[in-house]
């Protein structure tokens, strides 16, 4: 009766005792493979940051601006540097052609004038 | 004699085992009492790490909630110079992707130490094309670095870092205690191999920095960069600044200086080109300073618009000095005085005011004084107490000369006009937030005081008004609303203390529209040749900064209406 009792304590003891190790060695595993969870979570968080930040670069105006100056070849010029013509204030006098005067008689009609083509 | 035998040799064995026992129970008593410090001490420092847990910087936003400041993950190279055998061929592979000197990497590399820097915060691609190399004795450490990307866009106002993400200047420098938030700590654990297990004995949470708006508009910035950028190169300026503000609250939309830099790329450039002149430089306004003058004399009463002056056909004696105008003039009123930017007629208005006068409308102005803007920096100006005047400085204070002023000195004394007569706070951060966009701290518009009454106010709209319509400011009148404006230019001094005659400081400082102004914007450019007068320099630049701003602020808030116009009618069905 005590071997049976001293046979089933050690039993019970080790039980325990490999119980307690197996425990231990399951935090580690899961301290590995959540080590390893977190490197992945980590890496693709700091890749959706990255995107974003590209994302932001590119939509940003001096980036957009850039773009439009590059493939535009026509660059407004500044007002500054627009040269306006104006025309002469005093009547422009033309001179009078005698000979044009006399085919006049045969001009039944309005003078010939460019016009519009409307569509 | 078989019983005493055995007896004996059980008795033997029982000893020995006995001795041994208490041996071993002396032993670990020992171990356990007298040496169990030392020895836990050295298991815990084996089997555990202390790592410093960097917060996030806060983020930098402009006033649309758009990031202008912000941290990306980036890798940085370590070696461990003991586990490393062949240095020199790893230094030969090294050096061309870290653009490296091999000096450098051959001190690093042969110091007798277990961990050493090789370079920090290096490119994704930099980190690739290394871990391809498979060296042992490499490693990477992951930390946060700061990005910028709108590069070069409003980065006076921004700032910077340095490598260890401690603010440097701008606002990442003025509000780094908020930005940077408290590091934490923990105790992570480490098998038997040293490699570090995610579970923490103890920790201390690191809190991230907190986030700021600023007032800055992205769209208002980009729009001011460009036209400065213009006005800077087709003038071959030394440099610029342009600052746009609202008028009635005295929020900075823009703020703009060239040479400008990205921020992104700050150590190859130099710190000249880093300052920001819109705060930091101090230089004579000239004729733009002719507002304080004028609205003294209005003021006070001295003088209303339609009052003649003659000004001595160009040419005045002030004391033993003689004063000149640009161009001649005979019999002015107050306002065309002020329409032609005259020197005589500003000085004998000046004259009749008395130099206390001017000194305190100066002062009212905000002259002398810092603005109070939350940004590092600021240079308060120079004007000298009547006391300390000359003979001559009446007729030099009141039309700029003998008077040091910032930019934005210039922009709140005019929004101080616009605004109907308060000298506002010019302030660019609007607010500090948490990650939940909790709003922490709100700063409000502040009234520094009241400089001129709404009717000298209105007054000097009409006036300035006159000089953009009729006057020197002609260039800088929008094309589809009014504005009005004072144009500037201002002889810079040379080294020996005259005035130069080929160094000019031109500038506009105007509002628009006129009569219900929604921004202050102040142009100054540093010496601009071949053309250096302010209407033709400074003007243009206003002008189209104001159509662009206007046009955008009309249509932003149209959208807003219509947000809320659509808001409104999904509320009532």
């Amino acid at each position: 009766m005590r071997f049976n009792r001293f046979l089933s304590g050690a039993f019970f003891v080790t039980a325990v005792s490999l119980f307690y190790v197996y425990q231990q060695t399951s935090i580690y595993t899961l301290a590995y493979s959540g080590e390893k969870k977190q490197r992945v979570y980590q890496d693709l968080l700091d890749k959706n940051n990255l995107l974003r930040y590209n994302l932001n670069v590119v939509t940003s105006l001096s980036a957009m601006g850039n773009k439009v100056l590059e493939a535009s070849e026509f660059e407004m010029p500044a007002e500054n540097r627009i040269v306006k013509l104006e025309y002469p204030r005093e009547k422009v006098v033309i001179a009078k052609n005698k000979i044009a005067e006399i085919f006049n008689i045969f001009g039944f009609k309005s003078q010939a004038e460019a016009r519009t083509v409307n569509h | 004699m078989y019983i005493k035998e055995f007896s004996r040799r059980f008795y033997i064995v029982f000893l020995s085992f006995l001795v041994f026992f208490t041996f071993i129970i002396a032993r670990l008593f020992f171990i356990q009492f007298f040496h169990g410090r030392y020895l836990s001490a050295i298991a815990e420092k084996q089997q555990s790490l202390y790592i410093e847990l960097e917060p996030q910087r806060g983020i930098i936003y402009d006033s649309s909630a758009r990031p202008l400041a912000i941290n990306i993950a980036a890798q940085s190279l370590y070696a461990v110079p003991r586990e490393i055998k062949d240095k020199e061929k790893i230094i030969a592979a090294l050096a061309p992707i870290l653009n490296a000197d091999y000096s450098y990497l051959k001190d690093r590399l042969y110091r007798n130490k277990s961990f050493v820097w090789l370079a920090r915060k290096i490119t994704p691609q930099q980190t690739e094309k290394i871990k391809a190399l498979k060296i042992k004795g490499l490693g990477f450490i992951r930390e946060n670095k700061r990005a910028y990307p709108n590069g070069y866009l409003a980065s006076h106002i921004v700032g910077f870092t340095d490598i260890d993400n401690h603010g440097l200047s701008g606002e990442e420098l003025a509000y780094d205690k908020y930005l940077k938030g408290v590091s934490g700590w923990a105790f992570f654990l480490r098998d038997a191999r040293q490699n570090r297990l995610d579970i923490a004995a103890q920790m201390v949470s690191p809190r991230d920095g907190l986030d700021i708006v600023l007032t800055i508009d992205e769209v208002i910035q980009y729009i001011a960069e460009k036209e400065l950028d213009k006005a800077a190169k087709d003038y071959n300026a030394k440099g610029a600044s342009l600052v746009v503000l609202d008028p009635y609250t005295g929020r900075v939309l823009a703020l703009v200086n060239r040479p400008t830099f990205d921020l992104n790329y700050v150590s190859s450039t130099s710190s000249d080109v880093r300052r920001n002149r819109a705060i930091c430089d101090l230089f004579e306004p000239g004729s733009v300073f002719k507002i304080v003058t004028a609205s003294a004399a209005l003021e006070e009463n001295k003088v209303n618009e339609n009052d003649k002056f003659f000004c001595e056909n160009g040419s005045y004696r002030v004391a033993n000095h003689i004063l000149h105008d640009h161009q001649s003039h005979g019999w002015l009123t107050f306002r065309e005085v002020i329409e032609q930017s005259s020197n005589i007629g500003t000085t004998k208005v000046a004259q009749i005011l008395g130099p206390e006068v001017v000194y305190r409308y100066a002062k009212l102005f905000g002259f002398g004084s810092d603005t109070g803007i939350d940004l590092p920096g600021e240079i308060r100006g120079m004007l000298k107490e009547p006391r300390f005047w000359s003979k001559t400085s009446i007729g030099a204070v009141p039309i700029g000369q003998e008077v040091g002023v910032n930019v934005l000195q210039l922009a709140t004394a005019i929004a101080a006009i616009a605004n109907g007569g308060y000298l506002m706070k010019p302030f660019v951060v609007s607010a500090i937030q948490d990650k939940q966009q909790h709003v922490l701290r709100q700063y409000k518009p502040m009234a520094i005081r009241r400089v001129i009454s709404v009717n000298t106010a209105e007054r000097m709209k009409m006036i300035l008004k006159g000089v953009v319509n009729d006057g020197t400011g002609k260039l800088g009148k929008p094309a589809s609303f009014t504005a009005a404006g004072k144009t500037g230019t201002a002889q810079k001094l040379e080294p020996d203390g005259r005035y130069s005659h080929n160094k000019f400081v031109a500038s506009f400082i105007g509002f628009a529209p006129a009569e219900e102004p929604l921004i202050v914007i102040a142009v100054v450019v540093d010496e601009p040749h071949p053309y250096y007068f302010g209407g033709v320099v400074a003007a243009p630049a206003f002008k189209n900064v104001a159509e662009e701003v206007i046009k955008y602020l009309k249509a932003k808030q149209l959208n807003a209406n219509r947000l809320t116009g659509i808001n409104e009618i999904t509320r009532i069905n």
